[in-house]
């Protein structure tokens, strides 16, 4: 892939909140199927399958087929590790941000 | 590529406000954890069990009331050290609050690695975007 193609990629991939909170916990659960990581989101198994093939599509996660199970793990290089954390990272502060803007607020 | 996550929002409170928010541990419970330990000046001792169910212990790097915390904090089981740093500046209507959050050391890893050529086995390499 080209390197701009690449980059966008990666950048559409992560455009998504729901695509950013799945790519932070395919690095925390390591090996885990669709299901699996249906079960964390409140998403359909079906809306993480596709999540899945777009983060797949941008090189960020790997599929490895074993028998009938599909698991996915975070490819093997540092940038979709740091992406990952960027994404779990984020993802906290939003929820810190909005907690403490209620409590400023009252 | 910098490991930097920054997030800005504006609250109708005075800085003066904020910063109680900030480090008093009865509000700190309600955003960011419970059972905060903070001293307050360089070098003071930080501990807190987040509300995402991490024990956190760390120190303080900065403590200039009401506009600048910089502390650094890693999980108590292990995991990255990381710096966090909140500033404040006061607006119209109250304050602008940023918080940065970084991996300094994982970047200083990451250059060493590059420098003595090696990286550690992995496939893709710190600049992956700029190369494939």
């Amino acid at each position: 892939m080209a390197k701009t193609e690449t980059r966008d990629a990666v950048f559409e991939a992560l455009s998504d909140p729901t695509r950013r909170e799945l790519l932070a916990l395919v690095g925390r659960l390591e090996n885990a199927t669709a299901t699996e990581l249906a079960r964390e989101l409140p998403v359909s198994r079906q809306a993480v399958s596709k999540h899945l093939g777009v983060l797949s599509a941008a090189g960020l996660v790997e599929p490895e087929r074993t028998g009938r199970e599909v698991r996915y793990r975070l490819t093997p290089a540092p940038l979709s590790e740091a992406m990952a954390w960027m994404a779990g990272v984020g993802a906290q502060w939003d929820a810190r941000l909005a907690r403490l803007e209620r409590q400023l607020s009252r | 590529m910098s490991d930097d996550v920054m997030r800005e929002t504006e609250v109708a409170a005075d800085p003066e406000r904020v910063w109680r928010s900030l480090t008093d541990p009865a509000l700190l419970a309600e955003w960011l954890g419970e059972d905060a330990r903070v001293q307050l000046a360089p070098g003071g001792d930080l501990a807190i069990r987040t509300l995402d169910g991490e024990e956190r212990t760390g120190w303080v790097e900065t403590a200039d009331a009401p506009t600048r915390l910089a502390f650094w904090w890693r999980e108590r089981k292990g995991g990255d050290p990381t710096r966090v740093e909140f500033e404040l500046e006061e607006t119209e209507g109250g304050t602008r609050v940023r918080v940065t959050e970084s991996r300094p050391l994982a970047r200083l890893e990451l250059q060493a690695a590059e420098l003595t050529g090696g990286m550690g086995g992995a496939t893709g390499g710190p600049h992956m975007l700029l190369r494939a």
